[in-house]
């Protein structure tokens, strides 16, 4: 009896973080993080149809959210999540002491990071700009 | 349909939910492993991936299960590409690849 319960007890457990991290499908390894948290729904509004744009919306969007987003974010996350790998690197491996090499590192990340917070608020200002009061509205409840 | 294919091209153009990553190191044994994904921690796997040496593409996959890729470190300059689609695309040169 108890071999049983056992036995449904570790089935039903292993199923449940199964399904958990089936769910999530996140891969923390790959996860950088914004300097400050900043609400940006992104592309799954539209194409769930929770927001519908105008052709005039889209190309507003195409000029000037894409470009900031995709020309002047995204490179510097690539920046700063090299950084913060070979941080994470030099600490498995190498690093003895926290030292000048691993302090610079960790300053140029914060340059990095305020400067794509920046982008990204610009971004936001402009997606504001951009959709009527009600599409906003729908946006930050997001 | 024009319309339809331009407004499709619009809004393809405004999905920008999840910025590509890409960290490549070398393991020391004459191979490199690359890992790509997404700063959210989304997968990459099934990325496009390739290696490219004075423009011209020696190596051509895509993304393991783990979301890596490992493969025989070239003799030279030579830059890893992850690609995710237009303005999603991760170059990693080899200068900046280390043990």
């Amino acid at each position: 009896m108890l071999k049983k319960m056992l036995l449904i007890t570790l089935l039903i457990t292993s199923s449940t973080v199964f399904a958990a991290n089936n769910g999530a499908k996140k891969n923390k390894k790959m996860m950088t993080n914004d300097l400050i948290s900043i609400p940006f729904p992104g592309g799954k509004m539209f194409k769930s149809g929770k927001i519908k744009l105008s052709d005039e919306q889209k190309a507003n969007f195409a000029t000037n959210v894409r470009p900031i987003m995709h020309e002047k974010y995204n490179p510097m996350v690539q920046e700063i999540f090299i950084l913060e790998k070979s941080i994470q690197r030099d600490i498995t491996k190498k690093s003895k002491t926290l030292d000048d090499k691993l302090k610079s590192k960790i300053s140029k990340i914060t340059q990095l990071k305020q400067k794509a917070a920046e982008y990204k608020i610009e971004a936001v200002l402009k997606i504001k700009s951009i959709l009527t009061k009600e599409q906003w509205q729908v946006w930050v409840s997001n | 349909m024009k319309k339809i294919l331009v407004s499709s091209l619009l809004l393809s153009s405004v999905v920008f939910a999840h910025t590509p990553v890409m960290y490549c190191f070398d393991n020391g044994d004459k191979t490199i492993t690359c890992e790509g994904g997404f700063s959210d921690g989304s997968s990459g796997a099934g990325t496009k991936f390739s290696v490219k040496q004075n423009n011209k593409t020696i190596l051509e996959g895509k993304l393991t299960e783990a979301s890596d890729f490992t493969f025989k470190k070239p003799t030279g300059n030579y830059t890893a590409i992850f690609d995710a689609g237009k303005g999603h695309v991760v170059e990693v040169k080899s200068d900046k690849i280390v043990e």
